[in-house]
């Protein structure tokens, strides 16, 4: 299971972590694209990801 | 007397937020970020306000760094007297003491300067201060208005006084170029200008062709910017050559303009779902998207400034694919986005087309 948001030219992956992975792999060979890492900012919204959850503000 | 304000709604707008500038200003330093012995505070000087209500943008003389901050201390009884210009004089550095006539912009601080003038309650020196400058401010632009003056001028020339001023806020405020004429003179822009430039090249945007008779070319210009990083500090200089998708007429230069975004309770479900399945989310993003579009009509644009094909510069580029400012481009991008995601094998959601 792999989800994608896609917002204008930002990009959100979540589901299986392998997949995440490969599919980061795919698009970064098809685009010029730039890894965040972990989402931590989103349209305003901060996140924080934690093992037992996530926190939004 | 009555502000305009009140006269129209009975009600006076809340000036309470506003702060002598100049002020000192102590900072909290967090436990993580010092160390035992270290300072708990550190002091800043206000040097103005920032989009974000109850946000202030503070220079720190220690570190040279400008940062928004909204966890801080007024000490605005000391404010003014002297302490800016000692302040100044201990650490501006020379070459921050340009040439007068260089200092044109310096002043131009954008909003952050009207709001202090509201001040009613700022003291006398900082007052005189702001009035002096927001009159230079007026007389630039009614010189820009009327365009070069034909008969000889006074030279302006601002006391010594102010250098220190001028200098504090060419140093807080990076102000970006609005011409190329301007941006050509800074090697910074330069090369801004260079990268964007080489990736235009590097996904084949355009080619390069004769003038087409009877066709319309649409304008093209540079539009310079400076990124700010989440804490007021200069991130990323920015060039990017922008068509100007105005003068493009419909159903000639371009049919359809509609892209669709995700939606705002899509990516708050996402957030939700990926809680409740303990996944971990990540993010990226596509760097110069829109040069991944693809452009189907025939569309011309001027060549840009300042990267004219040599013996070539009449010429013009007919358009490959989507640039900024072009009325098609959105859709030209997500078009081709939602092809390789569906090309991958993915599925779109039935209730928001940005959702896979």
């Amino acid at each position: 299971m792999l989800i994608i948001v896609l917002y204008v030219d930002d990009l959100i992956l979540t589901g299986d972590e392998l997949l995440i992975l490969s599919c980061k792999k795919d698009l970064a060979t098809e685009f010029e694209m730039k890894d965040l890492g972990l989402l931590h900012y989103f349209l305003r919204l901060e996140i924080w990801q934690r093992s037992g959850g996530l926190f939004v503000s | 007397m009555s502000t305009l304000k009140e006269a129209y709604s009975g009600k006076n707008p809340d000036l309470s937020h506003l702060r002598i500038f100049g002020a000192n200003v102590y900072m909290h330093v967090t436990k993580d970020a010092r160390k035992k012995l270290e300072p708990i505070t550190e002091v800043g000087i206000f040097v103005g306000y920032t989009d974000t209500p109850h946000n202030y943008r503070v220079y720190f003389p220690d570190s040279g760094k400008t940062v928004m901050r909204r966890d801080i201390k007024f000490q605005e009884e000391k404010a003014m007297k002297c302490s800016l210009e000692r302040e100044l004089h201990l650490h501006v550095d020379e070459e921050l003491l340009v040439p007068k006539d260089e200092l044109q912009d310096v002043d131009q601080p954008q909003d952050e300067v009207h709001g202090v003038e509201e001040s009613t309650h700022a003291a006398p020196t900082s007052r005189g201060r702001k009035r002096l400058t927001e009159a230079e401010r007026l007389a630039q632009d009614a010189e820009k208005v009327v365009g070069p003056p034909t008969t000889q001028r006074r030279q302006r020339q601002s006391p010594d006084r102010y250098t220190g001023y001028m200098a504090l806020m060419s140093k807080c405020v990076v102000t970006e170029p609005s011409s190329f004429e301007e941006a050509v003179e800074d090697p910074t822009w330069v090369d801004a200008m260079v990268e964007e430039y080489d990736s235009i090249v590097r996904n084949s945007a355009w080619e390069i062709v004769p003038r087409p008779e009877g066709k319309s070319v649409v304008g093209s210009r540079w539009i310079y910017k400076v990124k700010q990083a989440a804490d007021g500090s200069v991130e990323k200089y920015k060039a990017r050559f922008v068509a100007q998708g105005f003068s493009q007429i419909e159903g000639i230069d371009y049919e359809e303009t509609f892209a669709p975004v995700a939606r705002y309770s899509s990516i708050r479900t996402i957030l939700a779902l990926s809680a409740q399945m303990g996944w971990h989310i990540h993010q990226m993003d596509v760097k110069t998207a829109f040069l991944n579009g693809v452009i189907e009509e025939e569309v011309y644009i001027e060549q840009p400034e300042g990267f004219e094909v040599f013996n070539s510069e009449s010429h013009v580029c007919r358009l490959k694919r989507a640039l900024y400012g072009l009325k098609q481009a959105p859709r030209a991008w997500y078009t081709w986005i939602d092809n390789y995601f569906t090309g991958l094998g993915f599925s779109k959601s039935e209730v928001d087309p940005n959702l896979y």
